[in-house]
């Protein structure tokens, strides 16, 4: 739902919250005017809150009392032993990324002030790579991130990032913020290789260098100093092949830090709604299709029908050898690879709508299983 | 706390934290609120407060009762930031490439879209070399709105390394409005666009205008983030209007992708828009451009400092053709004096092939004009093997 | 569980709604498409940086192969950038400005450690100069601008301009051995890049508060990756009178190590009995609670600031010994040994970093290390304009300019030459508890005479070590060397040089400084940065004690010129005499007094 998505935070009213009391089917008068009044509140608290706190000094106290740094294992394989995290609880715990230098199920936990602390690794998001450590504050109520915000979220915002980046704040020294804009909402679509990651979900990439070495798990603020997300590691971009400065929204952040503490543990349980589409138990195939595309002969071999088969369903709609597939079903398809992976999104017996290019023109065909076929 | 004794804190309307308890929170936190005395931030920070109107406010509501609120500067750049990405949000394109070579001069191109800007309502679009090299078999262009459109190469310009793509029964597409040439100052806003992570929005990265005339006079210089992310996008300002299309180019090299070097350097191209829309008329009719050389060397020295005197002149070259020699002194290109040898390199390397410039000579004292036609570096390179 | 989506009814509804709220805020929002304020501040940062541009430097070696940035500081040239990009480019440079046009200019002054350089552009002098700001004034989250020349992009000389936020401030990033230490920093998100070594780093109204030079990098090649770090003005305008006084300049060392400990708590826990740190009273064990106003939470700290210091300043030190708390004007000692600047010096120039193009790299490049080292110039002809200011002589980066700064204080010290050298100088004076005081002195003679007693010296060679009168660290050595500069200026034998200012006296006011060295002691003159006057001096019998200081006041005629009528003579912390003079006399009967 992307479009929706973009509507919504141009509103300047945070979709996940909405999702939660999406309008029932009868009721969605009732909930548009509910969510109209919400809509003008939310603007008016979100100003006047902002009104109150927007020069930098109180934001950045109120960031860098927040921000930890962490130490733990690590300095093997030139990998740094030193990353950043955030306090997310009154009692002491720490949300971070996950990596190497919790390996050690200890880490050591600088605060803000510059006290230390010995942080226990709680437990693991294995997906999201979410880690939370607990610190023993002896009874202090320590200054947190709420993780039950549900910030305002949209392409464009200005945003600080604080973090620990290549260790350059020692001792008590403050943590590191770099200034950026929110550049895109995009699923995580990280190259392959040493640097990858698991989690497939949105995240927030933004136009600043914000995912240096030791700055996985720091936060990213937005002007109010409300917590947007958590600082990602070092990937570079399947999409652009650059490096990637991205951080896990706050909503990820909060279910995967609720999860770790419930003790449900088990990566089975962690998965993601937001990422995985269901698909179809028995997907469309090339030979249920009856068009074949021609063997994937260089890296990016274009989607050219090779041949169509006699009396297929593609025959009937009328696909000729040599048309060029563009998209199946909405999915827009570059490469025989990426035909594929549409396919299978599609159940064996659905409906299917191909777009293909011939002589320069974009035509559209229907693949229409009748149920005997099935 | 001794809040009362904090000089500079702002009154909350009590509405505001009545009504979301959520952001009280942040509200009634005593760190926020206690703040220092002196307030050196307040002239240079990142916050700068000012006293403006609740201008974004819903106007159909009552609520304007509360007209005057403060806020700062920062949060109302970032409101016109949105406002001119959707300005300009209309006339931007993804290109789905299809085909294409996965690497080139031994770099690995990215794998997604790239981007493509509206230049006419019958679907001329602009977008980069990058991706276009070797030719990819199709492009398939997507609007914001879902619409889609196969796309051909109508013609390339090399020196600036953009494309002209015309898309196939194209009409009534928003076009894109550049930004008038003489408004470009160093230091303005300025946002680059992308529409690479997705079909529906541009991707955003905001940073200033660094410089106007690099790559020898070629290119806008801006700290925004540029990369696969958004070349063949717009460089727009702060009206939404386009200041340049970003692009791969490099002033060290003249390579058709030499700009991945740059990613995250914080120092990315476009070619200013306005100035180029003749160049994108001569593409129109199929042929592609190349960058114009007039085929001479110039005298050993610095190049700042040495005069732009004539070492060799390549025979039957352009030079050649009009009668310089070696041993001239160029003084003057079109009426621009001409002291060094990177005067002569800015006053020659914007031309494209064909283009015909009026150069003064200095011979033997004398001064002399001559009208010259640039030619491409192939054709010198032909003429030097005969 | 999986969320339910909603149905297509509902998408729609949804749609339709808030594309009509979406249109109702983005019609308000384009009526007010960019408030005025928006781009009032647009309009003011375009305007400042145009004015900053032209302030800003492009230096090019001249050969034109390398270079970096830099930044003029006066409108008669002086413009600063750092060591790394001046060092290789020798003794000569090139320096493009945003007017379009190339200008000579010359080395003036080196500091290796702090990797700053002080340049002279040639030709002008109404250049426009940056103003300096305050860098301990800069926040963490200020705007900034960063202008320089990156990647020597600026064939036109026109600067690259990039912006962005103070990441940090107060940040130290370790030397390569002892050079190119970046102590007390400036961190910044503006992009910095290869080729920006040596510029300015702007505060949002166009005040100079760094001098860019280093980034951190890893595996991403040679590029900005957001951190960069300039040198603070702050420390900068310690250094910047040495600098133009054409000196290697050193930093400093306080003598005593110190370790973090519990509670924040900084403890002293080596100590060199030489130093001048256990003289004003340190003791191991001491905690130091601030050093040149900071308030010190950890040795880092310490270290941090120490490194903006220059050799031989005076900084307060305030420490506590159990309950006790004590306060000192601490003078801190060379952090290199003589000759040792230029060794280093030497060796680097031996393996320069050429100039990498940007790029993805291998994972080699080290992090940290400063961003710019031009290829070594070829060997060319200096220009006349430069060979007109240059001077070599070791120790110095370019002596020329610090013979002008002597000039200068011959030139303005009302003091100078105002003493016969062929005659003895006879001194009838009145100390502070009434009794008489008699100071006589020529060529190879001094005498002091006082309630404490008669002490006579001759003078042949070397000063004794324990030159009389005992107690005073030898004021006879001192009131000696004060009438060798007063009667021979500069012709009198011996070594001398111009060091820049310092602070002296009991406030640590600034005041020029000319070293001298005579029979082998060293000493400071102090001289009024204003009025020009002799106002101080200090004899270094021997590196390990404290010398003989002697603060001259209340000046007044004397013949053609003005002597001081108050002597005010110190050893350590303790004042041997203070007295009035009642008149000075140089009668050719030397020995006048002595024998009454």
């Amino acid at each position: 739902m992307p479009f929706l998505e973009e509507s919504v935070t141009n509103a300047l009213t945070p979709w996940p919250s909405l999702q939660k009391k999406g309008p029932g089917r009868r009721g969605l008068l009732l909930a548009l005017a509910a969510i109209f009044v919400a809509v003008h509140f939310f603007l008016v608290a979100n100003f006047a809150t902002a009104a109150d706190h927007f020069d930098f000094a109180s934001v950045n106290r109120y960031a860098q009392q927040r921000s930890v740094k962490i130490y733990g294992a690590g300095g093997m394989r030139q990998l740094e032993a030193y990353q950043s995290g955030m306090l997310v609880s009154s009692e002491g715990h720490v949300a971070t990324a996950q990596s190497l230098v919790l390996d050690q199920d200890e880490a050591t936990v600088v605060l803000g002030d510059g006290r230390r602390y010995t942080g226990r690794v709680v437990g693991v998001d294995l997906v999201a790579e979410v880690a939370l450590l607990k610190i023993d504050a002896e009874g202090e109520e320590l200054p947190h991130f709420d993780l039950s915000r549900t910030p305002d979220v949209f392409t464009g915002m200005r945003l600080l990032a604080f973090s620990n980046l290549y260790n350059v704040a020692t001792g008590d020294e403050p943590v590191s913020v770099l200034h950026g804009s929110l550049s895109a909402i995009a699923p995580l679509e990280a190259r392959r290789g040493a640097f990858a990651t698991r989690y497939r979900g949105e995240v927030y990439i933004v136009d600043a260098a914000t995912n240096n070495p030791g700055a996985a798990g720091g936060v990213l603020v937005d002007l109010a100093g409300n917590p947007i997300g958590m600082l990602g590691k070092e990937v570079r971009s399947q999409v652009t092949g650059a490096w990637l400065h991205y951080a896990l929204p706050w909503s990820q952040v909060a279910a995967s830090v609720e999860k770790i503490r419930s003790g449900r543990r088990d990566p089975s349980s962690t998965e993601l709604s937001s990422t995985a589409p269901e698909l179809p138990e028995r997907p469309a195939t090339f030979d249920s299709l009856g068009f074949h595309l021609l063997p994937n002969v260089v890296p990016r071999t274009p989607p050219y029908v090779d041949y169509v088969t006699q009396g297929s369903l593609a025959q009937g709609a009328g696909i000729l050898p040599d048309d060029l597939v563009l998209a199946i079903g909405g999915r827009i398809t570059g490469t025989r690879t990426e035909v594929e992976r549409a396919l299978s999104h599609v159940g064996l017996g659905e409906r299917l709508l191909v777009t293909i290019l011939r002589d320069d023109q974009l035509v559209e065909v229907e693949l229409k299983p009748s149920e005997s076929k099935e | 706390m001794n809040r009362s004794q904090t000089k500079n804190r702002k009154k909350t309307p009590g509405l505001a934290v009545g009504l979301a308890p959520s952001c009280g929170e942040l509200a009634r936190g005593s760190e926020l609120t206690i703040h220092d005395g002196a307030s050196p931030t307040a002239n240079g920070g990142f916050f700068r407060l000012l006293v403006v109107g609740m201008l974004l406010l819903p106007g159909a509501h009552s609520s304007r009762a509360q007209s005057l609120e403060r806020t700062t500067l920062e949060q109302l750049e970032e409101q016109a930031f949105r406002s001119a990405v959707l300005h300009a949000a209309g006339s931007i394109v993804q290109l789905r490439i299809i085909g294409g070579a996965e690497r080139v001069d031994g770099v690995t191109m990215a794998e997604g879209p790239t981007t493509g800007v509206v230049l006419s309502s019958d679907g001329y679009v602009v977008t980069s070399l990058y991706r276009f090299v070797p030719p990819p078999v199709t492009v398939l262009a997507i609007l914001a709105d879902g619409k889609q459109f196969a796309a051909k190469v109508v013609a390339t310009d090399q020196s600036r390394k953009l494309v002209l793509l015309k898309l196939q029964n194209a009409e009534g597409l928003a076009v894109t409005e550049p930004a008038p040439a003489d408004s470009y100052r160093v230091g303005q806003w300025a946002i680059a666009l992308g529409q690479t992570y997705r079909a529906d929005r541009p991707n955003v990265s905001v940073g200033i205008l660094s410089a106007k005339r690099r790559i020898f006079g070629r290119a806008l210089q801006t700290d925004a983030a540029v990369s696969a992310a958004n070349y063949g996008g717009p460089l727009i300002d702060i009206e939404g209007r386009v200041l340049g299309i970003l692009a791969p180019m490099s002033p060290g090299s003249e390579k058709a992708i030499a700009g991945v070097d740059w990613y995250d350097s914080g120092i990315g191209f476009a070619v200013p828009l306005e100035a180029w829309m003749p160049a994108m008329e001569r593409l129109k009719t199929g042929k592609d451009l190349q960058r114009g050389v007039l085929g001479v060397t110039l005298s050993e020295g610095s190049p700042r400092e040495t005069p732009a005197k004539i070492k060799e002149v390549i025979s039957q070259g352009p030079a050649a053709e009009v009668g310089i020699e070696v041993g001239d002194l160029v003084t003057q290109i079109n009426g621009q004096p001409i002291a060094t040898h990177n005067d002569l390199k800015f006053a020659i390397t914007p031309h494209y092939a064909g283009d015909t410039l009026t150069l003064t000579l200095e011979r033997d004292g004398q001064s002399q004009e001559v009208e010259v036609t640039l030619t491409t570096i192939a054709h010198l390179q032909e003429l030097a093997k005969e | 569980m999986i969320m339910q989506r909603p149905t297509i009814m509902q998408r729609t509804a949804l749609i339709l709604f808030y594309g009509a709220c979406l249109f109702a805020i983005t019609t308000q929002a384009a009526e007010a498409a960019a408030p005025r304020e928006v781009f009032e501040a647009e309009a003011n940062r375009i305007a400042v940086i145009d004015r900053i541009s032209q302030q800003t430097v492009a230096i090019f070696d001249s050969a034109g192969q390398g270079g970096g940035s830099g930044v003029l500081i006066s409108s008669d040239g002086y413009a600063l950038t750092n060591f790394h990009v001046a060092s290789p480019c020798g003794v000569a440079m090139k320096c493009g400005l945003a007017d379009g046009k190339l200008y000579d200019a010359v080395l003036v002054g080196l500091d290796p450690t702090g990797d700053v350089a002080l340049i002279k552009l040639l030709g002008r002098t109404d250049f426009p100069a940056a103003e300096l700001g305050d860098s301990d004034a800069a926040r963490q989250g200020d705007w900034v601008l960063v202008l320089g020349n990156p990647f020597l992009l600026a064939e036109d000389f026109q600067p690259t301009v990039t912006y962005g936020i103070l990441s940090g401030t107060h940040r130290y990033q370790y030397p390569a051995g002892t050079l190119l230490e970046y102590a007390d920093c400036l961190q910044t998100d503006a992009s910095i890049n290869p080729g920006n070594s040596g510029g300015p780093l702007f505060d949002a109204e166009g005040r100079l508060i760094g001098i860019n030079g280093r980034g951190s990098f890893e595996k991403r090649g040679r590029v900005n990756v957001g951190v960069g770090y300039a040198i603070s003005i702050n420390q900068i305008k310690r250094f910047l009178s040495h600098l133009k006084a054409g000196r290697l300049v050193d930093h400093a060392t306080l003598g005593a190590t110190v370790a973090s400990v519990e509670g924040g708590r900084v403890v002293v826990d080596d100590l060199l009995e030489s130093s001048d740190a256990y003289r004003r009273g340190l003791r191991y064990g001491d905690y130091l609670v601030a050093f040149g106003g900071r308030d010190l939470h950890s040795a880092n700290a310490l270290k941090n600031v120490l490194g903006t210091y220059p050799t031989g300043w005076r900084v307060p030190v305030e420490f506590r010994r159990e309950e006790q708390a004590f306060r000192a004007n601490v003078r801190l000692a060379s952090l290199h040994a003589m000759g040792e600047l230029e060794s280093l010096i030497a060796n680097q120039a031996k393996n320069p970093t050429p100039i990498e193009p940007p790029g993805p790299k291998d994972d080699k490049e080290k992090k940290g290390l400063p961003i710019l080292l031009p290829k070594k110039a070829k060997k060319i002809e200096m220009p006349e304009a430069v060979k007109q200011v240059y001077e070599k002589r070791e120790g110095f980066a370019n002596y020329w300019f610090n013979r002008q700064y002597q000039q200068r204080l011959a030139e303005s010290c009302r003091q100078w030459k105002c003493l016969d050298p062929s005659r003895p100088l006879t001194l009838k004076a009145t100390d502070r508890q009434g009794e008489s005081v008699r100071l006589v002195g020529d060529e190879a003679t001094g005498e002091f005479r006082s309630q404490r007693g008669q002490f006579f010296a001759r003078f042949e060679g070397a000063y004794h070590e324990e030159v009389g009168p005992p107690g005073s660290g030898g004021f006879l050595a001192a009131s000696a060397e004060w009438r060798q500069l007063l009667s021979h200026g500069f012709d009198g034998s011996g070594e001398v040089f111009y060091f820049g200012q310092l602070p002296f006296g009991e406030d640590l006011e600034l005041h020029d400084c000319l070293v001298t060295f005579h029979r082998g002691a060293k000493t400071h003159f102090y001289f009024d940065a204003k009025r020009g006057d002799l106002v101080g001096m200090e004899l270094f019998l021997a590196d390990d004690r404290d010398p003989c200081e002697v603060r001259f006041s209340d000046f007044q005629a004397w013949g053609d010129g003005l002597l001081p009528f108050t002597w005010h003579v110190k050893f350590g912390d303790s004042t041997y005499t203070e007295f009035k003079v009642d008149h000075y006399s140089q009668n050719a009967q030397a020995k006048e007094f002595a024998d009454e």
